[in-house]
């Protein structure tokens, strides 16, 4: 088939590089890692960053080494839902660390062990929210999750078994209970002020995605403030180097705490250039596309076996494909991407169940074709059938386990970086409906008691329906469960090269 | 990936083929719930070798155009060719 021309298709792809105007701050161990390729290592980065000289220039063309991501299966894991170690409901660290081996125990000769070789790690940090997805403070681990000891203990622990941590990176705004908004909202001679991004006038925006109502600028002390997402969620303002830099430092501050990668929130929306009704301005403009090019070379140039996973939720047609396909910029200099590394594939993932819903290959065959018009040569492609966001597959597909498996099937035969999300494996459905969508993220039913073997206490959250059946224990026991099909998938997947890694 | 020819007659069946450095694997997906016989594997090999089926069926057979098998409903297969 005619491979069709991405810049004709979007003819703003091809951006200018842009140079960092400010040295950016160098994360370093104190062991001082070079070339990293086992979890965890971060590398010392080249002595002209450290002297200043302009980010974008020093590093674009240092190449990501992340070959393990290609074929890895990695777990979307909520730590607050995962596993309870003390008894308050709440899922903590040192909960996941005692759980790490149900997902992979690090010996290839076992195989009671689910095998994944990552984890994705919604947000750890303090947050006045539930799901933290509006950060308080970017350095600090969430205190009902535990401390940074148990953090890095986790992180050491996961490593011992081969298992990669990539964690939730929400850049693009904060909560609006951090720190530097409470005194940038206090007025416009504030210190970080011009670390959000203000007008003086109120102005008739919507939320910028497809279908998106709800306003996006909201009056605080009079003037009014820019939220893609949610009033609580204040836009940071990429525009100001300050911005920039701090942002960089808290990716180093990770990356050198053994972070593998960062999952990008709201990765299309973090440079507004007018309202998206008019100028198409709030979204996929130049300037993200930018900002990602000088991000993705800092993190190239600490830790270039990390992975930079984006979350650019678009629509399921060719033209969300040709977005996701931009995303990951010039393949010229940087094999597999200048940009991100890879984008969560959103529209596969929505024909993928429909096709399975409805018996129909069509829809598969019609966006995996998309897929190979329209994606750069040698990029990682990252599918998935559901996360945190979405309805979980097991209620789209009406606990049918038999489209079940073959969904997982059809996942789990796929190239790129497979992601899981929790409980997926078990056919978990979602639990009682809410608002604030804590039905998707219910805890984790390690057995059928009335705690379900998550917490010796209260569940912060209801189980989903039937987890006296479907859970990790019976599951377990019974050969022809959806877990044993998910683990033999895994580990066929795993043994198979061209399964893993082939194109 | 190459997806291999789709087949009007079975619009539930979703056929591809995953490559690296000379192993080649071909992978079968039945979405229907209804059986496919005679699904047509369009690949040339002198073996297909199980790797991988979420329902027990008979081994592929030889045909003009490449191999034939029969799928049954919402079932998944691979073969290494050899």
């Amino acid at each position: 088939m005619r491979r069709l021309s991405l810049s004709r298709l979007l003819p703003w792809l091809v951006v200018p590089t842009i140079a960092c105007s400010t040295s950016a701050p160098i994360p370093l161990t104190s062991a001082g890692h070079f070339g990293a390729s086992a979890p965890g290592k971060v590398r010392r980065a080249p002595c002209c960053m450290r002297a200043g000289m302009l980010q974008g220039e020093a590093s674009a063309g240092v190449q990501w080494q992340h070959e393990w991501a290609r074929g890895a299966v990695i777990y979307q894991l909520f730590v607050r839902s995962f596993s309870d170690s003390d008894g308050d409901g709440h899922g903590d660290f040192n909960g996941a660390t005692a759980k790490l081996d149900y997902l992979n125990d690090g010996n290839t000769e076992t195989t009671t062990d689910l095998g994944v070789d990552g984890i994705w790690l919604m947000p750890i940090h303090p947050s006045p929210s539930y799901h933290g997805y509006d950060v308080a403070n970017y350095e600090a681990i969430n205190p009902q999750y535990g401390t940074m000891a148990d953090f890095e203990r986790f992180v050491s622990e996961a490593h011992k078994r081969g298992i990669r941590v990539i964690m939730d990176f929400v850049i693009n705004h904060t909560s609006a209970q951090h720190p530097w908004f409470l005194d940038a909202a206090t007025g416009p001679k504030a210190r970080y002020r011009d670390w959000y991004v203000w007008s003086a006038t109120p102005r008739d925006w919507v939320q910028p995605w497809e279908g998106g109502k709800g306003p996006v600028w909201h009056e605080r002390n009079g003037a009014y403030f820019y939220a893609a997402f949610l009033r609580e969620m204040p836009d940071l303002n990429h525009r100001n180097p300050e911005v920039r830099a701090r942002m960089r430092e808290v990716a180093g501050f990770w990356l050198s705490r053994g972070i593998d990668g960062l999952r990008v929130d709201g990765s299309r929306y973090l440079i507004e250039t007018g309202s998206n009704a008019e100028h198409g301005g709030q979204r996929d403009t130049l300037e993200t596309h930018a900002y990602w090019r000088d991000f993705s070379s800092y993190v190239r140039s600490v830790k270039p076996d990390a992975v930079l996973v984006g979350e650019n939720w678009v629509q399921p047609e060719r033209a969300g494909t040709a977005i996701l396909a931009s995303y990951y910029g010039s393949t010229t200099s940087v094999a597999g991407g200048d940009q991100l590394s890879m984008s969560f594939n959103f529209p596969l993932s929505a024909r993928l169940l429909g096709g399975v819903k409805d018996g129909a290959a069509g829809p598969i065959i019609d966006k995996l074709k998309d897929m190979r018009d329209l994606y750069p040569a040698g990029v990682t492609d990252a599918p998935f059938l559901a996360n945190h966001d979405m309805p979980r597959i097991a209620t789209v597909l009406g606990g049918d386990r038999r489209r079940l498996r073959a969904a997982a099937a059809v996942l789990l035969t796929l190239p790129g970086s497979i992601y899981l999300y929790y409980g997926e494996e078990l056919g978990l459905q979602d639990g009682a409906p809410d608002a604030e969508d804590r039905d998707k993220r219910t805890p984790m039913p390690w057995t059928g008691g009335t705690t379900g073997g998550f917490t010796t206490g209260s569940p912060w959250y209801g189980f989903s329906p039937d987890h006296r059946r479907i859970n990790v224990a019976s599951e377990a026991r019974d050969r022809r469960s959806l877990h044993n099909w998910y683990k033999t998938l895994i580990a066929t997947h795993k043994a198979v090269r061209a399964l893993r890694e082939g194109s | 990936m190459t997806l291999l020819a789709t087949q009007p007659a079975h619009p539930a069946l979703l056929l591809y083929l995953r490559e690296l450095s000379g192993e080649r694997v071909v992978v079968a997906h039945n979405l229907g719930p209804r059986a496919i016989d005679g699904a047509l594997l369009d690949v040339t090999a002198e073996k297909l070798v199980p790797l991988l089926a979420s329902r027990p069926i008979g081994p592929p057979r030889r045909s003009a155009a490449g191999w034939t098998v029969d799928l049954p409903a919402l079932a998944s297969f691979a073969w290494r060719l050899d």
